[in-house]
């Protein structure tokens, strides 16, 4: 057997940041993601890589953005209403052409809403909260070793696209355990970050400053933005690139299925033991687990549709992801909907359990 | 000893503060050197003392489906007074080993495997209530046989460190529970 | 003025060039005060490693100044400086911003900052008003003064009191220099620059966070032709925000 550590899935964050060689981490208290601060404040000063605990969200976010546009790998973390306050963070370094990882952990919302999880962020990532209207790429881990893994990936697709990258985590799989394989992951060479903020002196053959901007006056590309057009331009041809080449999505029990659930995050553990128990019942049930939220894998949700299947979607919200499958699907097939109102108990400890999702085939097929 | 199921689910549950999730976090930890997959969920309230604690583990030779599980194979339950709202927790033909004091607990399903164990009344004469998870823990151990006892004794002595006197208590409970298991097993 | 390319030129005196024209409305200060910053760190050989974070406004003027630059968030530039310093403490970091950008919405920033003593310079455009957007009540408007949002004047009861950046920020350990300084005469632009000289001088040193404050005119929301803003500076504003240094430590504490 491989080698392997029972790890939390908030600290496999921090594994797989460190592993994916994180120079920083700024961030702020919240819950349910304290670990990953309390572990990063622990252990980067260990490893010579900088921490600093902010003042506030907005204060983590515009931090990551110092560290982001100076050419470092940098992060944050969060959850809740210190998501919101990162918006125009956001938008500001999705403007401003610089990469960086930003990881949150699910937890019920809106406002001040519960500190347990929920899948209630699905809209927020992947429209993007802040001004603006710019496009990131989510990753929706299901656990520990993925958070692990993806946290690695993460910053890999944010250099090579200079653009933040999400990891869609929730109170769920970031406070289990389970047995992780620490291992660095390999991506391919990426180039110089030719365009970082350092001082003058480290781009002497440039005649001119550098200067990073969230608007058409970045310097950043040295071809220049002359009107703001041409700043759109490159943005959107950007955001084609991600679409194209990072949708990520899997199957599970798909070959012959009549009924195909599609789901992320934690649900998507329960919905894969829910199947495992409707198969035993003769019920011909798959699962697509979309990968990235964002780009969602429209095409192959659509297949299922031309194949003639009905499809359920479930998630931990009050109906998100729901009204993008049926985009997807458009209107080829029947789209249903189980969410947080049929978790097992209405305190916020409730969930979304396996016999609740076997009811639900069962009512379908 | 090859462990015998490719697949052990357990449910530890009770009240906060009788070490519900300690005793989950060492057959976790002994699991991993056996299994190549293993989950343990804890779930808890707001209060640490008092309120309602349950884990979840799964140890497995195939990836876990989910780490969540409303219904699993056993339950062991430190909280008699918890009984009939555990008894839908087990999958069809579960084994519940429940503490026996206290408990009034007149099971719908016929199909399950309910075990009473006096727990608490020896865990008192070993040094406090506090031991009663390993003595229960042990008799699932010795029941279910998911791994080696001795993988168990080795995490609670890395876990105890060299508080020599709680490690003697802790070891003498966990081992208590072996014994009490195989009287049942007989 | 806007949409024409900058043409870079050599000023007498200076090893190396800045952009013209330099932006701003006829009296306005901000360049005045880019400039000095530009000039300072040219003079201590320190503009090849010095990277600047502006706020937004007026106040981020110094995108004119050929020094590697990211233009911060409202408020947020402290934030953005502490990143870059503690990634590369070899580099001169600076932010420049206004008035409302550092006490109003980058309040909590600041006082970050601050409290955390990071080892940066924050240079601070007192122009009691929100310039850019045409003249709003910022923190520092004067009681009496009339913006196009306390349209009667300021009036205590309705918006409070001017703040006092420079004296505040003294009052934090983690701040090894505050000072303030005004740039409407010629001996008042000398201490300035001498303020803003010995601020860096303190980030070289690592004692701390170094502030400075500098009052500066606004002519067309203050509707003052430009000499008449100078003498308003020393007639009004000095006597409420006193110039001098408030603090200076060889370390924090």
């Amino acid at each position: 057997m491989t080698e392997r550590t029972l790890v939390k899935g908030n600290e496999a964050v921090c594994w797989g940041a460190v592993n994916a060689g994180l120079d920083a981490f700024f961030g702020y208290p919240i819950t349910p993601q304290n670990e990953v601060i309390e572990w990063f404040a622990r252990e980067l000063p260990k490893r010579g890589k900088v921490f600093v605990q902010s003042q506030s969200e907005n204060g983590a976010i515009m931090m990551v953005y110092g560290g982001a546009a100076a050419g470092f790998r940098v992060m944050t973390s969060t959850a809740g209403p210190g998501w919101s306050l990162m918006q125009e963070g956001m938008s500001h370094l999705a403007a401003a052409d610089v990469p960086c990882v930003i990881v949150i952990t699910q937890r019920g919302g809106p406002g001040q809403g519960s500190i347990r999880h929920a899948q209630m962020d699905y809209n927020n990532v992947t429209r993007g909260g802040g001004a603006g209207g710019y496009k990131n790429i989510v990753l929706a881990p299901n656990s520990v070793q993925e958070i692990h893994d993806f946290m690695q990936l993460a910053f890999h697709l944010a250099d090579k696209y200079c653009n933040p990258v999400l990891v869609l985590s929730d109170g769920v799989i970031g406070l289990i355990l389970e047995a992780v394989e620490l291992k660095p992951l390999e991506f391919e060479p990426l180039p110089e970050k030719e365009w970082a903020v350092k001082g003058r002196d480290t781009h002497p053959e440039e005649m001119m400053r550098r200067f990073i901007h969230s608007s058409p006056a970045s310097g950043k590309f040295r071809e220049g933005y002359f009107h703001y057009g041409a700043w759109l331009e490159h943005m959107d041809q950007r955001h084609h690139q991600m679409a194209e080449a990072e949708v990520r999505s899997e199957t599970y029990q798909a070959e012959d299925a009549e009924l195909m659930i599609v789901a992320f995050g934690y649900v998507s553990r329960v919905c894969t033991e829910a199947i495992n128990r409707a198969r035993a019942e003769g019920l011909k049930v798959g699962l697509l687990r979309p990968i990235t939220l964002w780009p969602l894998d429209s095409q192959a949700i659509r297949e299922q549709a031309d194949k003639g299947r009905q499809i359920l979607v479930i998630e931990d919200n009050l109906g998100q992801l729901v009204d993008d499958v049926k985009c997807a699907v458009e209107g080829k097939t029947e789209v249903h909907f189980l969410g947080m109102l049929s978790r097992h108990m209405p305190t916020d400890g409730g969930m979304i359990m396996p016999g609740r999702v076997l009811e639900e085939i069962r009512r379908i097929l | 000893m090859q462990h015998e199921a490719s697949t052990a689910e357990l449910i530890v549950a009770g009240v906060g503060g009788q070490g519900v999730l300690f005793a989950g976090q060492m057959l976790a930890l002994a699991g991993l050197s056996k299994y190549q997959y293993v989950s343990y969920m804890p779930s808890y309230g707001v209060e640490k003392r008092g309120g309602p604690s349950e884990c979840t583990l799964v140890l497995s030779d195939e990836p876990v489906a989910s780490p969540i599980l409303d219904q699993a194979q056993t339950i062991v339950l430190l909280d008699s007074s918890q009984a009939k709202m555990f008894e839908g927790r087990l999958r069809p033909g579960g084994t519940m080993i429940v503490e026996k004091t206290g408990l009034d607990f007149q099971p719908e399903r016929t199909d399950l495997n309910v075990i009473p164990i006096s727990g608490l009344e020896i865990a008192m004469g070993m040094g406090g209530a506090m031991v009663n998870n390993l003595i229960m823990l042990g008799v699932y151990m010795e029941l279910m046989k998911p791994i080696e006892p001795d993988l168990i004794l080795k995490e609670i002595e890395k876990k105890t460190g060299d508080r020599t006197e709680l490690l003697e208590r802790n070891r003498a409970a966990f081992n208590k529970g072996l014994e009490l298991g195989r009287a049942v097993a007989a | 003025m806007s949409g024409e390319t900058a043409t870079k030129v050599r000023v007498t005196g200076l090893k190396r060039s800045f952009f013209v024209p330099l932006i701003g409305c006829p009296g306005c200060q901000h360049p005045i005060v880019s400039r000095t910053v530009g000039e300072v760190l040219e003079e201590m050989e320190m503009d090849g490693t010095a990277v600047v974070v502006t706020g937004i406004g007026c106040a981020a003027g110094i995108a004119t100044l050929n020094l590697d630059t990211v233009l911060g968030s409202h408020g947020g530039a402290p934030d953005t400086a502490t990143a870059i310093k503690r990634l590369r403490p070899e580099c001169m970091v600076v932010t420049m911003q206004g008035d409302g950008d550092c006490i109003a919405i980058g309040a909590g920033s600041f006082i970050g900052a601050m409290t955390r003593g990071e080892n940066i310079t924050i240079i601070m455009s007192n122009n009691t008003n929100y310039g850019t957007t045409g003249g709003q009540t910022a923190p520092t408007t004067l009681i009496g003064q009339k913006t196009s949002t306390s349209p009667e004047g300021r009036d205590p009861l309705r918006e409070g009191y001017p703040v006092h950046v420079a004296e505040l920020a003294a009052t934090f350990q983690g701040v090894a220099y505050s000072a303030r300084g005004a740039v409407n005469t010629a001996a008042n632009y000398q201490h300035t620059k001498k303020y803003i000289r010995n601020a860096f001088q303190k980030q070289l040193e690592g004692a701390g966070l170094s502030f400075v404050e500098v009052l500066s005119a606004c002519p067309p929301n203050w509707r003052m032709e430009p000499t008449e803003c100078l003498n308003w500076i020393t007639d009004k504003m000095i006597p409420e925000f006193p110039l001098g240094e408030f603090k200076n430590s060889s370390k924090t504490g």
